[in-house]
């Protein structure tokens, strides 16, 4: 089949060469054949597929399973949190700077070069996502710090800079897929024995 | 005028969103209300099951709730709704079943269509129902990338931009989807060699 038809159903010649190709279309009859063929199909098609409406109560029980937080993502989460630590445990490697430990709590650094960012600041799901509003701290030379207190655990999070572009943290060991083609950061908080 | 209402409707839906990154669920109620017909949509389009379409409608507006704080506006949120639906559908079809993996547009040539659905010739011996339930099998029975693709482009009628979005591949990419697409539909519909 000629490519020049898939270009005019889309709309995509110029002027110069839709004329030509309209020109081509009353001379050439196998052109017009594949063209009328091919619009045809198309029609069909979409007639195939008629809007279809969601169930009635749909909207409720998304707005439930948001407040009751569904178990289903309570077991991603947690799937998240198992895959990181098995990793963590087989690689035997500790990603983060992990201080003293001040009851349950640990402190943890997130350490950041961004020359160019006038602002940073930090989104995680243990902010809910930037809720609380956690700015990194300019040291100098393009370098953003923040510390922050956790408990042991496994998080996920990234950078906001400059209320618009969005980052996972191009430092961390591990990462995550955030289901939208992006990345998560992954942090994992690990509790010190002493202390 | 036109211009005018989508600029208003725009503005309205980026005002909404900002409540809903706030955690005001009565606003995500009304984006709920405005898009679970499209993503049911193309959902179905997807999955083929009524059953497995409500999941993943539900699933998808879940998910967009917990990650709307990063959704930036840098493109439609009615896309990026579609791609974290389109995500919700394969993954949710790969735990019901096995589907061929078509990450490998080379490897995939064949298209399994029954014998008893290929015509000579169509618009004799089939009315026209019968015709476009023949079309939709052969759409059916194309590899996922492809009639993904053709089902945006032709029956959701979004541009290539937007489906390079929700696929993260380039425009490009996308349009070679579709050409091959109709090609593959064109040849088999009307039994050419």
């Amino acid at each position: 089949m000629d490519p020049r038809i898939h270009l005019y159903i889309d709309g995509q010649m110029n002027e110069q060469e839709k004329k030509a190709f309209e020109k081509e279309l009353l001379e050439n009859e196998q052109l017009h054949d594949d063209y009328t063929k091919m619009l045809n199909l198309l029609e069909l098609a979409r007639e195939q597929y008629q809007p279809a409406h969601a169930p009635s109560d749909i909207t409720d029980k998304i707005i439930e399973a948001i407040t009751s937080k569904q178990r289903t993502l309570l077991w991603r989460e947690i799937s998240v949190a198992v895959a990181a630590i098995i990793l963590l445990v087989l690689t035997g490697t500790g990603i983060f700077l992990h201080e003293r430990k001040e009851s349950n709590l640990i402190n943890v650094t997130f350490r950041v070069s961004l020359p160019d960012a006038k602002k940073v600041y930090l989104m995680g799901n243990f902010n809910n996502w930037g809720e609380k509003k956690e700015e990194l701290k300019k040291t100098g030379n393009g370098l953003f710090t923040l510390t922050i207190k956790l408990k042991p655990g496994v998080y996920q999070y990234v950078y906001q800079i400059d209320d618009n572009r969005i980052i996972p943290d191009p430092n961390a060991k591990l990462y995550t897929q955030d289901g939208f083609g992006q990345k998560n950061a992954i942090l994992i908080v690990k509790g010190t024995k002493n202390s | 005028m036109l211009e005018t209402s989508q600029n208003a409707h725009t503005q309205n839906e980026h005002e909404i969103i900002n409540q809903c990154k706030k955690g005001n669920k009565h606003a995500y109620r009304l984006l709920i209300e405005g898009y679970k017909d499209l993503i049911y949509s193309v959902a179905l389009r997807f999955t083929h099951d009524p059953d497995t379409a409500e999941e993943v409608t539900q699933e998808t507006f879940i998910k967009a709730w917990r990650h709307i704080k990063k959704f930036e506006g840098r493109s439609k949120f009615s896309t990026w709704l579609i791609a974290i639906a389109t995500n919700k559908a394969k993954d949710i079809l790969k735990e019901k079943r096995k589907i061929l993996d078509t990450e490998d547009v080379d490897t995939v040539t064949e298209i399994s269509v029954e014998e008893s659905y290929i015509i000579k010739e169509p618009e004799d011996e089939l009315m026209n129902k019968e015709l476009g339930l023949h079309l939709k099998k052969l759409i059916d029975g194309l590899p996922d990338i492809y009639r993904e693709a053709f089902i945006l482009r032709h029956v959701e009628l979004l541009s290539y931009e937007e489906i390079s979005d929700i696929y993260k591949v380039s425009v490009e990419a996308v349009k070679m989807r579709v050409f091959r697409a109709r090609e593959i539909l064109k040849k088999q519909f009307y039994k050419e060699k």
